[in-house]
């Protein structure tokens, strides 16, 4: 059973899944396991990057 | 006497039928054997036609997420959830630490599976689910 990761319009991986068959879309990559750790990084060239975080803004104290 | 010996010989023959019967469910014996063992679940050893599997992440300013499957018979198919994650948040409304936590998916249609929340709590959240379709 093959393992695709799916990718949205940025390139980003936002699903990984292991089908019932072969599945022709240009936005799903053909990987060879279900490996979870590539999730919300981004397709590049073949291999997949990560993409950096926005820093979060820490809640302001109590006054 | 001997015409009876026939008569249960003949009742039995139709009864059993041969082995060249074609499947029936409602046929001779043989022809009803041909019948259960032409049925895919018995053919494949199994209900289950497929079992496919996935995890489908929301990101920080998403409340819906769809996967694509390969085809399921929607009628005929179950889709399991196994389970969902995300972090913390540092927000100050209970509603904000934990709402973007429940996710929920759907069979959407024969090729997708969505995942949904309420809230996205500008945190992403993993959802994992299964998908089993059966004969």
């Amino acid at each position: 059973m093959p393992y695709y990761a799916q990718i949205d319009a940025e390139g980003i991986c936002f699903a990984v899944t292991q089908t019932a068959g072969e599945i022709n879309r240009a936005d799903m990559i053909e990987i060879d396991s279900l490996d979870e750790s590539i999730l919300l990084k981004k397709y590049v060239n073949g291999a997949w990057e990560t993409v950096p975080e926005e820093p979060q803004t820490e809640p302001e104290p109590p006054k | 006497m001997f015409g009876m010996m026939e008569a249960m010989l003949s009742f039995l023959r139709r009864q059993v039928g041969l082995r060249t019967d074609s499947a029936s469910a409602t046929g001779s014996a043989h022809a009803k054997l041909a019948y259960i063992a032409g049925k895919e679940i018995v053919a494949n050893g199994s209900a289950i036609k497929s079992i496919q599997r996935g995890t489908i992440v929301l990101s920080d300013n998403q409340t819906s997420k769809a996967a694509t499957i390969s085809p399921v018979i929607t009628e005929k198919t179950m889709l399991s959830f196994l389970g969902a994650s995300s972090r913390g948040q540092t927000e100050t409304t209970k509603y904000d630490k934990t709402g973007h936590h429940f996710v929920r998916i759907s069979l959407t249609n024969s090729t997708t599976v969505t995942a949904n929340r309420e809230y996205n709590g500008e945190e992403p959240a993993t959802v994992s689910y299964e998908v089993i379709e059966f004969y």
